[in-house]
């Protein structure tokens, strides 16, 4: 009864049970935002609460003993947090708190002010190490009385964020400002299982509720914005103008003002495309929009839907505030395009494009905890990147004389990673040594599930996504919700290497240890205890070749496997073995000498850890890629010789 | 074009200059080579060279640094006999080439002297290129505009090509003067037209190598064992062409 009345309640509320509405003014000169937002928020859970968790990501800028300055030694990917300046810093400061129109200034802590706040049980025992005390990332409304199941409540915060010089996804350069976690977000209330509220986190990434959100943005006229949502009205007051955005069904908003954005347009199906890019970049926009339509067309092929949002903005930030690049958010993504100068060749820039475009499905869509489970964000995602860029370009780096693809660089990145652990982790459990966190949760799941794709073959591994996407969209999917969508459609080994792969450190190598090709030396000796006769003639007609194959299962999955010998005069012959006994010795004969064994010549498995134990090449051709590598070394030395001597 | 045409009638100082060069290429290729097949031609990469060779050959073992540390020693010392070897080929380049062992003793008594000179010319010829670069990077950092870095790399390798030029034509003078004084001299002297010769045949010398390497990177991106050699004698001809041409320049000089 109690849950039909939940129920009964639950289908009378509005469309989204939160709502946003955030009106702010941007000055430029002090690097600041400041307004009102007021969140409506309704406890849709059959658990009461007495608190209000809010995130306040910006305070990881405000100094450098932030979990997040500490955790990452106030660098990120290469860019370095501006600690000379004060200027550099950032932070979100609440103001004022209403609840429900009545003043609550008194209830709010920032958690750093708050005695005991492993008790509040919002973020897990062991998420921050003793050397690091709470940081102001997460600030706590305690209510006078508890919110039960159904209620709403209705917060009105005055806050002023103050953007860091940007280094890590978010921030200002001089007049340039790309807005992420900018303003104060409700956390996830999961019912019994209390609030999901994590600091901000070195490697860890994002977890809110889909929301409806308005924007209203003040800026100055000349400014040129971009944002999550619709733009619904536009007015201009003095030398300013405020641009209101309206959007249902997104978990985060941001935006990015500057006063020298350059716009190109375009389509895909039914979404407008815009492409925010700095002076200079003209020459980019070509490909740019190739990549980004690269993009819908495969991750609709993966997920089996369309994007189902009307329009989608990618921001190519300047090269000076390249820390606010490759960053994800819903319907607006920034990509990195770092010189003019890269080649077409060189598809990096859009490799970062059709990843950050495909989180809008693995995060945006399919919101998994990335706190928690980053490997259901950046791993699928991760492979759904190869994915789509094998579909549309096959090559990342696609040079007549090297060729590589996403399944390559990602199995480059995890065949380098020795370390203890494995990709089911929250993302600050994993060692700080050897790159742990990307390799696990980008590389691994990347290799993995193409070596699934393979195995189950394409039609059956695609059902596995149209299926998870159809059932999770818009939800909070669990990795135990994927796993039991792989069992439901492929099946129990499926789901177990999937598991595995998870779960343990188990790998597949396969090797050829052994290749042999001898010719058939003549019958000697007796036959029957009497001489045998030899007919040299017939003999030297039938004389071939007598072949040896070694092949080894070094790795932990005992699946069946193919070995291929190929032969001098070009004929090829196959074998298959099912794995089990650790090795297996292939015997056969051939007229024609074998020139090299190759276990899984068709490479099935992608994830296999090393490349150079799965042939042994009996007959090296001599004008090889090697002996021009080497050449191409030496004679670059030489040239650099000789300009460098230039007044010698 | 007279500079030119003696410089060719003295070819063996260029040869002299070429050949240090091959010898460096040899140096280099040889162990790099043996060393890719001893670690990788009876692999799967021996067959199917993919990128996986770069970080499960030459990611192994520290191989790398070992090779990056002999390639840049080796360089190091090159370097160092090339200032030996100017002595005799600017001795040579002033009278005639009286053959290598006397080359040789000229090269040894001129040495320290050559050394002194590289340097103090090398300096603030080092210093002024470096100003330069942290000015135009610092236009570029501060424009919103992209192409901003490309132009701003442009102007200052331009610039830096200018002050080459300048200091190289005084290093020479330099050189000629020390040679002749027998003893460390500079030279800031600066003659219009003959600077002018100088920087022309100085800039068609880099050009030729430059056109040369490009058709060389062409011919070895290519599969085929018949373009590898054919990419290795195109680069051989532009750095013989490079040696003739800054030879002309500075015999311009003498
Ligand atoms: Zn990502």
């Amino acid at each position: 009864m109690k849950k039909l009345l939940l129920f009964l309640l639950l289908a009378s509320l509005p469309a989204m049970a939160l709502d946003y509405g955030i009106s702010v003014k941007l000055n430029p000169k002090g690097k600041t935002i400041s307004g009102t937002e007021t969140i409506v928020w309704q406890n849709t859970t059959d658990t009461a609460t007495d608190i209000l968790p809010l995130h306040l990501y910006m305070n990881a800028f405000s100094n450098n003993r932030s979990i997040f300055a500490v955790e990452s030694g106030g660098k990120h990917r290469g860019n370095r947090m501006d600690v000379k300046e004060t200027k550099g810093f950032g932070y979100c400061k609440i103001i004022k708190v209403l609840v429900n129109g009545e003043n609550a200034m008194d209830k709010f802590r920032y958690i750093s002010d708050v005695p005991d706040p492993e008790s509040l049980g919002v973020f897990w025992k062991d998420e921050i190490s003793k050397r690091i005390r709470p940081d102001k990332t997460i600030g706590i409304i305690r209510l006078s009385k508890p919110l039960e199941p159904g209620e709403t409540v209705t917060l009105t915060i005055t806050f002023e964020t103050k953007f860091p010089r940007v280094f890590a996804r978010t921030g200002y350069w001089k007049t340039f400002f790309m807005g992420g976690q900018w303003f104060p977000k409700i956390a996830v209330f999961q019912g019994k299982k209390g609030w999901n509220c994590h600091f901000f986190h070195y490697r860890s990434e994002f977890f809110a509720d889909f929301a409806h959100y308005t924007v209203a943005l003040t800026v100055p006229q000349n400014y040129v914005v971009g944002a999550t949502g619709y733009l619904k009205t536009e007015t201009k007051q003095g030398n300013t103008k405020t641009l209101t955005f309206s959007v249902d069904n997104v978990h985060d908003f941001a935006w990015t003002a500057w006063d020298h954005w350059k716009v190109a347009t375009d389509n895909w199906k039914h979404v407008k495309l815009f492409l925010l890019y700095p002076p200079g970049h003209e020459g980019t926009v070509h490909r740019q929009l190739e990549a980004l339509k690269a993009a819908f067309s495969g991750y609709a092929e993966l997920c089996g839907e369309d994007y189902p949002y009307k329009k989608f903005t990618l921001v190519d930030p300047p090269a000076q505030a390249s820390g606010a690049g490759g960053m994800e958010y819903p319907m607006l993504v920034t990509g990195m395009f770092p010189s003019i100068l890269i080649p077409s060749e060189v598809r990096m820039p859009e490799m970062v494009i059709v990843h950050e475009f495909g989180h809008n499905y693995f995060y945006g869509m399919l919101a998994s905890n990335e706190f928690e489970d980053a490997w259901m964000d950046e791993g699928m995602n991760s492979f759904g990147t190869a994915y789509a860029m094998d579909r549309h370009y096959k090559y990342d780096v696609d040079f007549p004389f090297l060729k590589m693809d996403g399944f390559d660089e990602a199995r480059m990145g995890y065949g380098a990673y020795k370390g203890p652990d494995f990709p089911g982790k929250a993302a600050w459990e994993f060692s700080p040594a050897g790159n742990g966190y990307s390799n696990l949760s980008y590389n691994k799941p990347t290799i993995y599930l193409r070596t699934l794709e393979n195995m189950l073959g394409k039609e059956k591994f695609l059902q596995i996504f149209h299926t998870y996407f159809t059932e999770y969209k818009f939800k909070h999917p669990t990795p135990q919700d994927f796993l039991t969508v792989v069992k439901e459609t492929a099946g129990d080994r499926a789901e177990d290497f999937v598991r595995r792969m998870l779960y343990t450190r188990d790998k597949i190598d396969f090797a050829v240890t052994e290749a042999t090709s001898r010719k058939t030396p003549p019958f000697l000796g007796l036959k029957d205890f009497k001489p045998i006769h030899h007919d040299r003639e017939k003999e030297k007609i039938k004389t071939g070749y007598q072949n040896t194959i070694i092949v080894e299962n070094r790795g932990d999955f005992q699946y069946p496997v193919s070995v291929e010998a190929r032969f001098k005069n070009g004929s090829k012959k196959m074998f298959t073995w099912d794995g089990k006994g650790g090795w297996h010795r292939f015997e056969f004969n051939s007229t024609s000498p074998m020139t090299v064994a190759i276990v899984d010549p068709n490479r099935i498995y992608a994830c296999d850890i090393s490349l150079k134990n799965n042939a042994v090449t009996l007959d090296p051709r001599t004008g090889s890629s090697m002996n021009k590598l080497a050449l191409f070394i030496s004679q670059l030395v030489q040239m650099v010789f000789n300009i460098s001597s230039l007044s010698i | 074009m007279k500079a030119l045409k003696s410089v060719i009638r003295q070819h063996k100082l260029v040869t002299i200059l070429y050949l240090q060069e091959l010898a460096l290429f040899l140096i280099i290729f040889i162990p790099l080579a043996s060393w890719f097949h001893a670690a990788a031609s009876r692999t799967y990469f021996g067959t199917f060279f993919t990128v996986d060779f770069f970080p499960e050959i030459l990611g192994k073992g520290g191989g790398v640094v070992v090779a990056t540390t002999f390639i840049l020693l080796t360089l190091l010392f090159f370097f160092l006999f090339r200032i030996f070897l100017m002595g005799g080929i600017f001795d040579s380049l002033m009278g005639k080439y009286n053959g290598f062992p006397h080359l040789l003793k000229e090269s040894a008594k001129h040495f320290y002297r050559f050394l002194l000179l590289f340097i103090a010319y090398s300096i603030p010829l080092l210093i002024l290129t470096g100003l330069t670069a942290k000015l135009t990077g610092s236009i570029a950092h501060n424009s919103p505009n992209q192409a901003m870095p490309v132009i701003m790399m442009i102007v200052s390798r331009c610039i830096a090509i200018i002050f080459s030029i300048f200091f190289s034509y005084w290093h020479t003078g330099a050189r000629f003067k020390t040679i002749l004084e027998h003893k460390t001299r500079f030279s800031f002297a600066m003659k219009g037209k003959q600077f002018l010769g100088f920087a022309a045949y100085q800039l068609i010398s880099v050009l030729f190598l430059l056109l040369f390497a490009w058709l060389s990177v062409k011919c070895l991106t290519h599969p085929g064992t018949g373009l590898m050699i054919a990419g290795f004698l195109v680069m051989q001809i532009g750095l013989y062409g490079r040696n003739l041409f800054k030879l002309a320049s500075y015999k311009l000089l003498s």
